[in-house]
């Protein structure tokens, strides 16, 4: 803050009160001059040796006064002393004006007539010229006034002036004596500290600050409205020690000490108090306040402003109780919480947490998160949390943890993400997920014993009551016989509920396991209506084929696909008249096919439709004893049509029947229908794990003409799956941040990857992990290193091929268990032409004179292992004939070390064999139309 | 395989009732020499000495389970070839599939139908040995 102007004010008075001295001092001396002067003249010396004397002594004295201007006159008026003070002021030397000019040459004129004028009416006389300053000096007039005196150079300055008559010892007038002091400077420093004070007043009255001013003493002398307004305080009361009863009680102390300690250290006051209002309003200020000292360091006064912060403060406490509330609540959450930075440097750890990973708080804030993550996580931490996190945030995702003992443990996160003003912030909502892993595993486990204790004595009540039934203790009573038959039917219905209960819990555990693959459907349509004709007789119903849509494929699971058209076909049954028919009908539409079955029944009433999918509904409690279902089925079949990504709805009309519908995605043949493969071929994804290689495959595929698009993460595989259509995926069973197997598993449950052909390519140490088992992942070819380019073009060639054509491939069959031959014979009998071998010495026989276009073998014959036939399962142009394992005897591991062709491991029901079989042969259909050297 | 036209079947199942009914669904319909005994250990003895035709062989036993006994039983040269039906009330698709990984011919889910428990094992029987 600049020094007030009040400040100079007081510097000014004591100014001229110090000059007025110095100038009384003056005086006297030019008197004691003037009277030696005249003492020696009169004391027989020679009057000029005397004045020249007394001339020269008081020239010195008067020229050591260079402030004032000392001119004297004859009383004629011609000037006869001129000191250094005059000739520094007017400009003129002395040598120019003694004995020279008069006074009036460096006065105003018209200020010298003006004051003329006033003098003669004074003195009832005209005076003119010279005489105007005889006359004011005779009649004392001419004491200290302002006069505007004229320098040589015509320029004028301001001079306070006395002008006095001199008088020789006999009393007589000797002249007259100009004493004059530049008061310019003066003048217009005083004009410009009013101005300044008028400014400052004005500034201060506009401030949206306070402003006010004290005394030395702190008693206020100036404030401005707005301090007026914060403090309630009329301008008046404000005045005086009045401020300070204005402060609040409570700070008035602290005000104080603030306000001694600025003082002590010479510096700015800046304290927070608050003011109470006579309406009793407490308003907050910030005052800052600096003391205005002289120039020897006196202190003034103060002069201050006074901000109101009573809004800040408000917002302060708002935020500080929010602050303290949301502290709390995070310190008392249950899960843990963990914030991070963008470059994953933990933040926040809530006690939760610090209990769940067993560090203290000091221990992990500054950390790096990686130090709860298991050691498995390796890279840069930051890539790693870049990847993850973008696939993380907004969904609850499970991770493994680390503890500080080095226990790593299952998690779930639900991370979010939230901007301040340092940047970006992760933060996960963390729970420990081993107790629930645990429940899960004994809920299991609980399930499944249940299910067995339950089992065992109901084999023995449904073993007895078959056995009455039946009469093998000889024929009943028919009262006997009724109850037996009531008994056995509902021990049959405690069984199929059990069964329900069973499959609805891995559902709902998500472990019911699906082997999504490319069906025909009608294949399995009828094949359903065949095994359910028997339950349907028992209603005296038929099952009709109304329509069918020969050579579509849909994705599914053949094995959940038959379960849900058994619950369809059953429910339709029981709620069919005697005699009437079930129609089912299968329609290929726009990407889906729908498979109907409908029912010529009473039709499902308004009121039970919206519970008709949810369990145990039935639409009244009778009907349970009455039809004999668990309420489960529909529910089921709910939960695993839509598991496989299709969908289940229903028509009913009261009185008419029912029809349930089951959409499931249509299997797409990835050329389509263009008639030109080579056209616009889809791109090939490549995610690969070592770069390097990704180049290489990009290279290799490039050169073969295909377009090549690579990612380095799942995640980002992930997303351009779900942007783009592929041709095919080629990828690496490890993956940075995952591995291809769960990647592939999660693809087909997504709508965008459920087709898209998959070529593992796997790495140095290969092999599927052993999650692999119990998957049927629909992977089409399994390469390994080193890589064949021509090997790979054409896989992936495969691949991307997809649609039945006509034409039978030749199937060589190696198994010694008669019955699964003729199944499959009969299974694949308008698909292939079966050979089979029941030995490995029949099958070597065989291919010794025969081709074949794949081979089903069993690890397991009679003489040997399936797979020593390898080597000789050879095209001509020494190309491996596809080879499908049909056996879960061995993990396809070991498997995958030894078949280095294609390998699909399936669980050896026949219809994942088939839908395997068909995947290669496809394959193989296209690649033989590609101009591939497959056939001999 | 047996001189006699008779079916020779070794059940092994430590629940006596359900032993009591399979007895009585298969000796009703006749055709079988029926032999039950209820642990592991016993019907490794009775495999040697009984010459059964077919073994029923429950998987849950107390000491030794079914897949135990199978393997012992296959270790052995004097019982490595005689046929083994798999009874359980396991009926997850993995379990079964576990059982016919080791080896057994068949895999019968409990509860069974007596009724039809002697024409199933029949055709077990015929599709073993076609010529019998």
């Amino acid at each position: 803050m600049k020094r007030p102007s009040s400040h100079e004010g007081l510097d000014r008075r004591e100014d001229l009160a110090r000059l007025r001295k110095s100038e009384a001092r003056l005086r006297a001396i030019l008197r004691q001059a003037t009277d030696g002067i005249l003492r020696d003249a009169s004391v027989s010396r020679s009057a000029e040796e005397a004045l020249a004397d007394s001339t020269e002594r008081l020239g010195a004295v008067l020229n050591a006064a260079t402030e004032l201007a000392v001119i004297a006159t004859d009383p004629a008026g011609t000037i006869n002393l001129f000191n250094r003070g005059a000739e520094r002021m007017l400009g003129y030397t002395a040598q120019e004006v003694v004995g020279e000019a008069s006074p009036l040459i460096f006065h105003r004129g018209e200020e010298v007539e003006e004051c003329g004028r006033g003098l003669a009416r004074r003195l009832g006389r005209p005076v003119r010229g010279f005489g105007i300053f005889a006359d004011l000096a005779r009649a004392g007039l001419a004491g200290e006034r302002e006069w505007t005196w004229v320098r040589k150079d015509g320029s004028a300055l301001l001079v306070l002036c006395s002008i006095s008559a001199l008088y020789d010892a006999k009393g007589l007038p000797s002249g007259f004596l100009w004493i004059g002091r530049d008061i310019t400077e003066t003048r217009r420093q005083e004009q410009a500290l009013r101005e300044s004070e008028e400014r400052f007043r004005t500034l201060s009255t506009a401030s949206p600050v306070g402003v006010f001013q004290t005394d030395a003493e702190g008693l206020c002398l100036y404030t401005n409205p707005r301090w007026c307004e914060i403090t309630g305080l009329d301008p008046e009361e404000s005045l005086g020690v009045g401020w300070i009863r204005a402060v609040h009680p409570d700070d008035q102390d602290e005000l104080l000490m603030a306000w001694r300690r600025a003082l002590l250290w010479d510096e700015e006051m800046i304290h927070e108090f608050r003011f109470r209002r006579p309406d009793g309003e407490v308003r907050w200020v910030l005052a800052r306040a600096a003391a205005v000292r002289s120039e020897v360091g006196k202190v003034q006064g103060y002069v201050g402003t006074a901000e109101d912060i009573t809004e800040r403060r408000r917002a302060e406490e708002a935020l500080r109780d929010s602050e303290v509330r949301t502290r709390a609540i995070i310190e008392q959450l249950l899960g843990g919480l963990v914030t991070i930075t963008e470059e994953g440097v933990i933040e926040l750890v809530n006690p939760a947490a610090q209990r769940m990973f067993g560090y203290t708080e000091e221990e992990l804030v500054g950390q790096h998160l990686s130090l709860l993550l298991p050691e498995t996580v390796e890279g840069d931490p930051k890539e790693y949390l870049r990847r993850t996190h973008r696939q993380a945030v907004g969904r609850v995702t499970e991770w493994e943890a680390r503890r500080k003992n080095g226990s790593v443990f299952p998690v779930e996160v639900s991370l979010f993400e939230f901007q301040t003003i340092q940047g970006r912030r992760f933060a996960g909502n963390v729970r420990d997920l081993t107790q629930l892993k645990e429940v899960e595993r004994l809920k299991r486990e609980f399930v499944s014993t249940v299910s067995h204790e339950l089992r065992t004595p109901l084999t023995s009540i449904r073993g007895s009551l078959g056995l009455l039934a039946g009469g093998a203790a000889g024929p009943l009573p028919d009262k006997a016989g009724e109850l037996v038959r009531i008994a056995l039917k509902n021990s049959e219905r405690l069984i199929l509920l059990i069964n329900d209960i069973l499959d609805m819990e891995k559902i709902e555990s998500g472990r019911m396991e699906f082997a999504i693959q490319p069906l025909t459907v009608m294949a399995n349509v009828e094949l359903a209506l065949a095994s359910n004709q028997a339950y349907a007789d028992q209603y005296g119903v038929r099952l009709v084929l109304a329509q069918a849509a020969p050579g579509s494929q849909v994705l599914a699971d053949p094995n959940r696909l038959a379960q849900v058209l058994a619950n369809l076909l059953s429910n339709a049954c029981k709620f069919s008249p005697s005699g009437g028919t079930v129609d089912v009908s299968v329609n290929a539409a726009e990407g889906w096919v729908r498979i109907s079955v409908a029912d010529h029944g009473p039709g499902i009433r308004e009121e039970f439709r919206e519970r008709i999918f949810q369990r145990f509904a039935q639409a009244d409690a009778s009907d349970a004893r009455q039809k004999g279902g668990t309420g489960l089925g529909l529910s089921i079949s709910k939960a695993i049509v839509e598991h496989m990504g299709g969908r289940i709805g229903f028509e009913t009309e009261v009185g008419r029947g029912t029809t349930f519908h089951v959409d499931l995605p249509v299997a797409p043949s990835l050329d389509g229908p263009s008639p030109s493969p080579g056209g616009a071929r889809r791109p090939v994804l490549v995610c690969v794990n070592d770069a390097r290689a990704s180049r290489r495959f990009q290279e290799a595929l490039t050169q073969e003409g295909y377009t090549v698009e690579r990612a380095a993460t799942a995640w980002e595989a992930r997303g351009l799956i779900e942007q783009s259509q592929y041709a095919a995926l080629l990828m690496s069973p490890e993956l940075p941040d995952g591995d291809g197997l769960t990647f592939v598993r999660n693809l087909r449950s997504s709508a965008s990857g459920r087709s898209l052909p998959v070529v593992m390519v796997s790495g140095q140490s290969p092999g599927p992990s052993e999650r692999m088992e119990g998957e049927a992942l629909l992977i089409l070819d399994w390469l390994s290193p080193p890589l064949e380019r021509a090997r790979l073009a054409e896989t992936i060639r495969l691949a991307a091929r997809k649609g039945w054509v006509a034409g039978k491939p030749r199937i060589l069959h190696v198994e010694d268990d008669p019955d699964v031959v003729r199944v499959l014979a009969v299974v694949l009998a308008g698909e292939a032409e079966m050979v089979s071998a029941r030995s490995l010495g029949e099958a070597e026989k065989l291919l010794a004179r025969e081709r074949f276009d794949a081979a089903i073998l069993d690890l397991d014959l009679p003489d040997g292992v399936g797979l020593d036939l390898l080597p000789q399962l050879k095209a001509p142009d020494g190309r491996a004939v596809p080879v499908i394992v049909f056996s879960a005897a061995e993990s396809p591991r070991e498997m995958a070390r030894k078949v280095n062709a294609a390998l699909v491991k399936s669980r050896g029901t026949h219809q994942d064999l088939v839908a395997a079989l068909h995947a290669l042969i496809q394959a193989q259909e296209g690649s033989a139309r590609a101009g591939s050297k497959v056939e001999e | 395989m047996s001189a006699s036209s008779l079916l020779r079947i070794l059940h092994v199942e430590d629940d006596a009732d359900i032993q009591a009914i399979a007895r009585l669904a298969l000796e009703g319909v006749g055709g079988f020499e029926m032999e039950t005994c209820g642990t592991g250990e016993e019907a490794m003895h009775l495999a040697r000495t009984f010459h059964p035709d077919l073994i029923l062989l429950d998987v849950m036993m107390p000491d030794m389970d079914g897949v135990t006994t199978l393997r012992r039983l296959r270790g052995d040269p004097q019982t490595e070839a005689i046929p083994v039906v798999f009874m359980t009330a396991k009926i997850q698709q993995e379990e079964v599939a576990r059982l016919r990984g080791e080896g057994a011919l068949d895999v019968l889910v409990k509860p069974f139908d007596p009724m039809t428990l002697a024409h199933t094992l029949r055709q077990i029987w015929a599709r073993m040995a076609p010529d019998g």
